[in-house]
């Protein structure tokens, strides 16, 4: 029994994804059709990965929704340096930009302690501008061989290479947060700051490295992105932090800090996919979707915020 | 001074000193205000037709739909909070005003529908705010997801498409019209702001909001009902939201359920360029006015010379950090 | 036991603003002895702590241990010299597990891998060595307070800790949890570690201890072995100050009575509380720091959640769900955290004033700025505020005129009912005094006070009627001759 509650407590989220899957798959035709199972995990690499960066964020107890703008930018530069450079040095070049975007929002978190929220929309419109102004407002398409030939990369007819590259940048994230002195680092300071200060811990440098982190990781869910769409805007993933930060939440990791991991994340990205594809195949139009995003959104929020400070009038 | 003066050798020389001193605290604590002088002398000094009337009053109409949502929105910063919810309020209060004049026949019934539809977002905020007990980083995420609520019922009720058409005169005259040529736009815009600034500074209503903000705890002991601020504070937020969806509509005469994008940002940034803080409890409507009009002047003055509108964004999310770290300086 | 003088503190100092809290303090421990410190709220005990683990710097004075000089700047470089501390709050990130607590921000690796399974294994061996019978990756989270301070030790011997700190361990243990707790420090002794035990439960010192070392106005009184004094003597050393306060004389006129509680329960609370007040009168609540007495006047007040409870004022029932309840009430509370709840610290001396009664200030609909004034100058000049102008901003002033602006603020709400919480704290003695005499023209004028007060010689001074009050409850009523130190402490201790 013990072990049943500790399996249902442990994997729950997991769990269910799996559940709403066989569900699905049993009731919908159309479900379990290869072109739907490609289309699910096709959607899932590019936000996924940013999600997985902003878990480092949150298991610090902070919080950054530029990573839309991050990802529109370096992917932007990417598909507009792919044709002259070549796929390599392109790519470098994105990440690296993406590692500096996230650079100059946690610079200001970490060393100015301006809060996460402000900082995070600042430069998020920034960078939105910037994407803009260098592709012109008009979308950079590049249809490049290796791109092409990646999209058709699939493993047992349905699976993307993409969707693997995810993985791997999760169980990478996992090690790191898991079996290395500096992922558990960032449970402390997340955890009890206090705690981290008595230690002696390089706080702000921590902080610091959490948004370079994400914004490797945004970078790259960008370039993933190209992938399928072919296609960079300054107006990409306007809804990146929408959808990603419920991901990180469901997948449970705290919004206060401490606790949370990448493959929780990893399922929780899954889930959320899941549901949402599942809503499209009973013909729920996009518009609902984005309502229910938000409610879920909302829930989340407000029953964690709800039961922390409960004991408090105000 | 009187106080500073001292009886060592050095007294007048400590005086002069701290005289500079003051003055420059002076600067400090009015930064806002010299920005917006330096603004309309830069404009001048830019271009020969900045002080013409035409364009004065072109600018006057374009701010007016920001001025009225950075009022709002500076509501929300008074009493402690954030609200990112305005811009898709403003979308869905648009596509209702629009589409039920249409719909209906009454451009009352549509305005009437649009703020009920403001109130009811902002109710909802406000309702979140006090079971949270949320601060401005609650306020973030909760309004995030109202937000992506508002926008999707916008998306939902035109099927995502522009609704075309104002009909009713009167309508339309709120957003092109003139008295004695002056727009009224400006007129309801500055109406507000002088209103809510005597609500803020001259009410007990307004005292215990701006005291919510500043310090929960101590207006809580004090006996201020703070979950009830909230709700006013982020319920008034919505309805202004919709009032400045009604003079887009009418300039426009187009209700878009993509209107409203960025336009929380547009008033973030115009309330705090103008000097309201983040900490809650400190600004006001007079603040709003310089931010608003700043803020105007900057994208005036980048047009006038021809800057791409995108590049504003850039522009934009810098003015925004500038304003930040100084609203983290006076702090200290 | 060892080396006599192997812990040894030399003629430290620290004087925060306006306050000596340590004066010329020296004391030393030898290897193995378990040492209590005991001592009133704001003896010192606290401030010496956050000097040995290096979160306050010391004026001057030096530490010294094995006979070599321990500079102790910072909590990293206390844990180097063998120094840990066991605070009251306790130093645990209570998401991670037991064995990451003790050796967290230096866990094991092999390479550059975390090696959990070391990890995991030194945590065990650590809690076996105290007889702490736990899965090692247990969430700190899930554990009792007592299982967290035994974490705490854990991660104290992991440091190689030579000298154990313990602030007030038993404060919220129960008799089996304290008994475990005294086993790990017998065997600590036995193992010739130092420990210093902070305790205001002087029964327990005389089960655990060897000697007692006692503090006062922050300086040292007096070090005794255990079976060298007695109970009464401690306590007596521990109050006996002269009283070098004077409290202002007044004649008391105590009337009928104008609240009564009975059975109120604050939410989380281990017992009742049932008293009354009278017109006129100042009741005295004495005890010491979290034996409940801010609590269930916040719980009176409105501040925190009541489970039950009933309360009359004026021999009315009334219902107070929130402080707007309380102040339609006629009751004020004047709270014991002036900058984060008692003032809008960067607003000014007038706004904050006027606050809790704006009705006052009313001219029609709107808020006259002149009545405003009016009443800001009043008080100011009533209670004699020190400020330049009532424009100041309240951050600006001293600790004892930001008081004074809290007074104001309540006096100009006219309730009838003040209940005062630590008014006097870290306030100087001139601004004491008014304080005092303020308290006697408001019951002079026929209004009741309550007052909580860690400083016994105020609560001795100024009550009519002293409640002490013991683990939430309130375990005595003195009146008359009865109120005295002795007494109050025979009853708090």
């Amino acid at each position: 029994m013990e072990i049943v509650r500790k399996i249902a407590k442990d994997y729950r989220i997991p769990l269910l994804a799996l559940l709403v899957f066989v569900f699905m798959s049993l009731t919908n035709p159309y479900f379990f059709k290869q072109a739907n199972l490609f289309g699910l995990f096709d959607s899932m690499p590019a936000y996924g990965i940013a999600a997985v960066g902003l878990t480092f964020i949150m298991l610090c107890g902070q919080l950054d929704i530029s990573m839309g703008s991050v990802m529109a930018l370096s992917s932007c530069v990417f598909m507009m340096t792919l044709n002259s450079i070549g796929f390599i040095p392109s790519m470098l070049l994105a990440l690296a930009i993406g590692c500096v975007l996230g650079a100059v929002t946690g610079f200001f978190v970490a060393f100015f302690r301006l809060s996460p929220f402000i900082v995070s929309m600042t430069t998020q419109i920034a960078y939105k501008g910037i994407a803009l102004t260098i592709t012109n407002s008009t979308p950079v398409v590049n249809m490049h061989p290796v791109l092409v030939k990646i999209s058709e990369i699939k493993v047992f007819g349905a699976i993307p290479i993409t969707f693997f590259v995810f993985v791997l940048v999760a169980l990478l994230a996992e090690f790191v947060m898991t079996k290395t002195q500096y992922g558990r680092n960032l449970f402390v300071i997340g955890g009890n700051i206090n705690v981290a200060d008595n230690l002696g811990l390089n706080v702000r440098g921590h902080l610091w490295s959490v948004y370079v982190i994400q914004g490797f990781c945004a970078a790259l869910g960008g370039i993933v992105m190209m992938t399928r769409m072919f296609s960079a805007s300054g107006n990409l993933a306007l809804d990146g932090p929408l959808s990603i930060i419920p991901m990180v939440i469901v997948g449970g990791t705290a919004f206060a800090g401490g606790k949370g991991g990448a493959i929780k994340t990893l399922f929780g990205v899954l889930l959320m996919n899941i549901i949402f594809n599942a809503l499209s195949m009973f013909n729920i139009y996009v518009n609902i979707q984005q309502l229910i995003k938000g409610v879920i959104l909302l829930m989340i929020i407000v029953s964690d915020k709800y039961l922390e400070n409960r004991h408090n009038k105000v | 001074m009187k106080s500073c003066v001292t009886h060592s050798k050095d007294g007048e020389d400590m005086e002069q000193k701290l005289s500079v001193k003051k003055i420059g605290e002076l600067i400090r604590d009015n930064i806002n205000l010299v920005m917006l002088i330096v603004m309309i002398v830069l404009g001048a000094i830019i271009s020969k037709d900045f002080f013409t009337i035409n364009n004065l009053m072109n600018l006057l109409r374009r701010i007016t739909v920001n001025g009225v949502m950075a009022a709002g929105f500076t509501l929300t910063l008074l009493v402690g909070g954030f609200d990112l919810s305005i811009g898709s309020t403003l979308s869905l209060c648009a596509v209702l005003c629009v589409g039920i004049e249409k719909s209906s026949g009454s451009a009352a019934i549509g305005m009437l529908v649009a703020i009920a539809a403001g109130a009811a977002v902002g109710l909802l905020n406000g309702l979140l705010m006090k079971l949270t007990r949320g601060e401005s980083g609650e306020a973030f995420l909760i309004t995030l997801g109202t937000s992506m609520v508002a926008s999707s019922a916008a998306l939902t009720y035109c099927n995502g498409y522009d609704i075309y058409g104002v009909n009713a005169k009167w309508y339309k005259a709120i957003g092109q019209g003139n008295i004695a040529g002056f727009p009224i736009a400006a007129i309801i815009w500055l109406g507000i702001l002088i209103i809510l600034q005597i609500v803020i500074k001259k009410t007990e209503f307004g005292r215990q909001l701006v005291l919510s903000g500043a310090n929960k705890k101590s207006a809580f002991l004090a006996g201020v009902n703070v979950g009830k601020m909230k709700i006013i504070a982020f319920t008034l937020a919505g309805i202004f939201a919709a009032i400045a969806a009604i003079i887009m509509t009418a300039r426009t005469t187009a209700g878009s359920p993509r209107s409203g994008t960025g336009a929380d940002f547009d008033a973030a940034i115009a309330s705090i360029i103008g000097g309201n803080s983040l900490v809650g409890g400190k600004g006001g409507m007079v603040q709003v006015f310089i931010g608003v009009v700043i803020y105007g002047l900057i994208t005036n003055m980048l047009n006038l010379m021809g800057v791409d509108s995108v590049v504003q964004y850039i522009v934009k999310g810098v003015v925004l950090l500038i304003a930040i770290c100084l609203d983290n300086l006076k702090k200290r | 036991m060892g080396n006599a003088e192997f812990f040894e503190i030399k003629n430290v100092s620290k004087t925060f603003p306006g306050v000596k809290a340590l004066d010329n303090v020296s004391m030393s421990v030898a290897e193995g002895e378990v040492r209590a410190l005991v001592g009133e709220n704001g003896a010192g005990k606290s401030t010496l702590m956050k000097i040995l683990n290096g979160n306050y710097k010391m004026d001057s004075g030096q530490i010294f241990i094995d006979g070599k000089e321990a500079r102790i700047t910072s909590p990293v470089k206390a844990a180097e010299y063998g120094i840990s501390i066991i605070f009251q709050e306790l130093n645990l990130v209570n998401q991670l597990s037991i064995a990451e607590n003790i050796y967290a921000g230096r866990l094991k690796t092999k390479g550059k891998v975390v090696d959990w399974k070391a990890v995991e294994a030194d945590a065990k061996a650590l809690l076996d060595r105290i007889g702490f019978d736990v899965d090692p990756r247990t969430e700190v989270g899930k554990l009792s307070i007592a299982g967290k301070q035994m974490v705490e030790i854990a991660k104290a011997l992991s440091y190689k800790a030579r000298i154990i700190l313990m602030d007030e361990p038993s404060a919220t243990l129960t008799k089996a949890e304290l008994d475990s707790i005294f086993k790990i420090i017998k065997d600590l002794k036995s193992k010739g570690i130092s420990v210093i035990y902070i305790s205001h439960r002087l029964e327990e010192i005389f089960t655990i201890c060897d000697s007692v070392t006692i503090m006062r106005d922050g300086k040292i009184i007096d070090t005794k072995k255990i079976n060298e004094i007695t109970r009464d003597e401690i306590v007596e050393k521990m109050v006996g100050r002269e009283i070098n306060q004077t409290f202002p004389k007044r004649e008391s006129h105590i009337g009928e009575e104008v609240l009564r509680v009975t059975g109120l329960h604050r939410k989380g609370s281990k017992s009742e509380v049932s008293f009354s007040l009278h017109k006129g009168e100042v009741l005295g609540i004495a005890g010491l720091v979290g034996a409940g007495r801010t609590e269930t006047m916040r719980a009176l007040y409105g501040v925190d959640y009541v489970t039950k409870g009933e309360i009359y004022v004026k021999g009315k029932k009334v219902k107070i769900n929130s402080p707007k309840d309380a102040k339609k009430a006629g009751i004020a509370f004047l709270t014991e955290d002036r900058k984060e709840e008692g003032l809008t610290i960067d607003f000014t001396v007038k706004s904050n004033i006027v606050m809790a009664n704006m009705k006052k200030i009313m001219s029609g609909i709107f808020l006259s700025t002149k009545k405003e004034n009016q009443t800001a100058d009043k008080y100011i000049k009533l209670i004699n505020i020190k400020t330049p102008s009532r424009m100041q901003k309240v951050l600006n002033l001293s600790g004892g005129n930001q008081q004074k602006v809290v007074v104001a603020k309540w006096l100009n709400a006219d309730s009838d009912i003040i209940i005062m919480d630590e008014p006097t704290r870290g306030i100087d003695v001139g601004a004491k005094l008014e304080i005092y005499e303020l308290i006697n023209k408001l019951v002079s004028e026929g209004k009741s006070v309550i007052m909580i007060s860690s400083e016994l010689p105020e609560v001795l001074g100024m009550s009519d009627r002293v409640l002490v009050m013991k683990d939430d409850a309130i375990i005595a009523e003195l009146t008359g001759d009865r109120i005295n130190a002795v007494e109050v402490m025979r009853y708090a201790l």
